[in-house]
């Protein structure tokens, strides 16, 4: 049984409709993350399924039951938040008991529940403290707790580690990834990084302008993307594009030719058909009896891996390679497309052909 | 030394700010000196004022009030004197003890209702521009003003009373303003009726600048909203009502104008207020020894409600 499900759900601003018919089944213990650039939607959608914001059209279930029309403490959800949104003044202890003490939860099962959260986060030192007297991680750990007490269906997060710095996001970042493990909890995500994604993710769904461009695992995200948009947002660095013509199951760009050896299509496209080739950075390789013929354009140091940037015909590509080798790299080079891991799109639809 | 003066102003700085002034430390040179002696000359003609026509008057005051001067000043030392003959004075019983009551009264019914009046209008959002005009009215009206025409809405003989006899009820009463024991709350009527418009004003600014995300969670806790107010929202807004609470306490202790336009002090001295008692006895009695004690009591006694609180905040900003 799905632990949340959404069915055509719509949602409009005065003119602008921020949330198209989306569907979105969401499987019990999944960790699904909604992910797309600031305006796709994703928030809006993770707060219809809160029920902080009212929907035009369409059907959110929770648990089974139908909960479009609920007030959001009666959807069985528990949500963290980009702010963190503490109770300032009262103290840790506090914040994580209190909604509890209103809803009158007795108060050994409060006492109990605290308890429980405070350890699992690594907290339990700090119940004493108000929030203003906390840094930003532990600020984050509070919220989580709050919505662990909860003991929630369904835990919505809404972008809540954009407010950390980078060292300190990795380390939440696995630290929820433990906490999805060890409590095996159904929950909701919203991010606009992408990496924060494909690392914490079981499922992925990508949005753009009110649409789910794809609904997938992130490795289907990213070795099929379904559609260009996708493609060119999931992956860093990012996924090299060329346009061509399909002729008899070989890719032309300008005088190279790329044969598709057991390349899925997923429709039978046209003889002489214009397509997008996609081609990820370390898909793309050096070889002396490589497809392509470029220069050398510049070396970017990555650390692991030094990213290449060569100049084919028009076009701009770049290459994963190794540091050592990248160093003496200069002038004219040969260039592999490994042709297994090419996608190919179709221009005018930009779909996944 | 000077350099770090900017940073060190208050003196008995914390401990956590000694350590930020530490740092601000190097970038201090010259041209930093320059400016900050160019900040302190213009600051020369405030200090000035503040001393010589301030703290002077004050202290001079203080002084009179230890002597025995009565129509001119006598500056031979005299003790307690003046205080003595001060709280021997029925009026200034009244007009002492009527101050805490004005001011309880004052200070509950306007910070309370302004309070309510922003929270109803940070909930019903729609006429808010219209509402906020309407209520910050009143405050637009000088005291004198107020004073007179609550004096006229309130007079029995050509107020509400009047009003509500000639529709029919013959025996309508409603004459608390020429009641010695009632009068005084018709002041605070007024006090309040004037004033929480302004509270309203500064509450609702503060309510619009709470996180919505904190209403969300509440939301999303099941935290009904009347409790978000009280337990979360509002205890966020402490330090915005603490700056009403000394505004409005402030206006209790120097209310004249008020009383002298709606009761005048009366019936009898029924409705007297210290502010009133002052000017009164420095001025038509031409006893200045007894109003400058009058007046020290009042500085003294707003001292005593306003300091523990003020050293409590403080105290709770520093920790």
């Amino acid at each position: 049984m799905s632990a949340v499900s959404v069915f055509g759900l719509s949602k409009s601003f005065g003119h602008l409709r921020v949330l198209k018919d989306i569907h979105l089944p969401i499987e019990t213990g999944d960790f699904t993350v909604l992910l797309g650039p600031s305006g796709c939607g994703k928030s809006t959608l993770l707060n219809a399924i809160a029920g902080l914001e009212d929907t035009d059209a369409g059907i959110v279930e929770i648990d089974g039951a139908d909960v479009t029309h609920r007030e959001p403490s009666k959807r069985g959800i528990a949500m963290v938040f980009q702010s963190y949104a503490l109770y300032p003044t009262m103290s840790v202890r506090k914040n994580l008991s209190f909604g509890l003490r209103v809803r009158s939860v007795p108060r050994q099962e409060v006492a109990r529940r605290v308890h429980w959260a405070a350890k699992l986060l690594q907290i339990d030192e700090l119940l004493d403290r108000k929030p203003s007297q906390l840094s930003g991680g532990q600020r984050q750990r509070v919220a989580i707790g709050r919505a662990l007490v909860q003991q929630a269906k369904v835990f919505l997060f809404d972008e809540p580690l954009s407010n950390l710095d980078a060292k300190l996001r990795t380390e939440m970042r696995v630290e929820l990834k433990r906490l999805h493990k060890d409590l095996g909890a159904t929950i909701v995500y919203v991010t606009h990084d992408q990496i924060e994604a494909m690392t914490l993710a079981t499922r992925i769904a990508v949005m753009r302008a009110g649409r789910i461009e794809q609904y997938a695992t992130p490795d289907d995200l990213y070795e099929e993307p379904a559609t260009l948009f996708v493609a060119a947002f999931v992956g860093s660095p990012a996924m090299n594009f060329m346009p061509g013509r399909l002729i008899s199951s070989t890719v032309h760009i300008g005088s190279a030719r790329l044969p598709l050896n057991g390349y899925r299509f997923r429709s039978s496209p046209m003889n002489g058909q214009e397509v997008v080739l996609g081609i990820r950075p370390e898909h793309v390789q050096l070889a002396p009896e490589g497809q392509l013929e470029a220069e050398t354009l510049f070396m970017e140091p990555m650390g692991a891996d030094t990213l290449g940037w060569f100049q084919f015909g028009e076009h701009r590509l770049s290459a994963r390679l190794v540091p050592q080798v990248a160093r003496g790299l200069s002038g004219t080079v040969r260039l592999s497309l490994l042709a297994d891991h090419v996608s190919l799109f179709d221009p005018s639809t930009e779909a996944r052909l | 030394m000077s350099a770090r003066l900017p940073v060190a102003v208050g003196t008995a700085s914390p401990p956590s700010q000694s350590a930020e002034s530490v740092a601000v430390a190097p970038m201090v040179g010259r041209a930093y000196r320059t400016r900050s002696r160019a900040a302190k000359i213009a600051l020369v003609p405030t200090i000035a004022i503040m001393l010589g026509f301030y703290y002077a008057s004050i202290s001079w005051t203080v002084y009179i009030s230890m002597t025995r001067s009565f129509l001119l000043p006598i500056y031979k030392f005299a003790g307690a004197a003046q205080y003595e003959r001060l709280f021997a004075t029925p009026r200034w019983h009244v007009a002492y003890s009527n101050m805490f009551l004005f001011g309880v009264l004052d200070i509950i019914g306007t910070l309370g209702l302004g309070v309510l009046l922003a929270v109803l209008l940070d909930r019903a959002v729609r006429f808010e521009g219209l509402f906020r005009t309407i209520m910050l009215y009143p405050l637009s009206i000088s005291f004198i003003v107020t004073g007179l025409t609550w004096q006229w809405v309130l007079s029995p003989t050509i107020g509400v009373q009047h009003f509500v006899r000639d529709l029919g009820w013959d025996g309508f009463v409603f004459d608390w303003i020429t009641q010695p024991d009632r009068a005084i709350y018709t002041l605070a009527f007024a006090g309040v009726w004037h004033q929480s418009g302004l509270i309203m004003a500064i509450m609702l600014a503060g309510l619009r600048g709470v996180d919505r995300e904190i209403w969300r969670a509440a939301r999303i806790e099941g935290i009904p909203t009347w409790r978000t107010y009280i337990s979360i929202v509002l205890p966020m807004l402490r330090p915005l009502i603490v700056t009403c609470l000394v505004l409005i306490a402030i206006a209790v202790v120097r209310s004249y104008d008020l009383v002298v336009a709606m009761t005048n002090g009366g019936p009898g001295f029924s409705s007297d207020l210290p502010g009133k008692f002052v000017v009164d006895f420095e001025f038509e009695r031409a006893n200045i020894g007894q109003a400058s004690a009058a007046a020290t009591v009042m500085l003294g006694s707003m001292l005593a409600v306003i300091s523990p609180y003020l050293y409590f905040e403080l105290a709770r900003k520093n920790r």
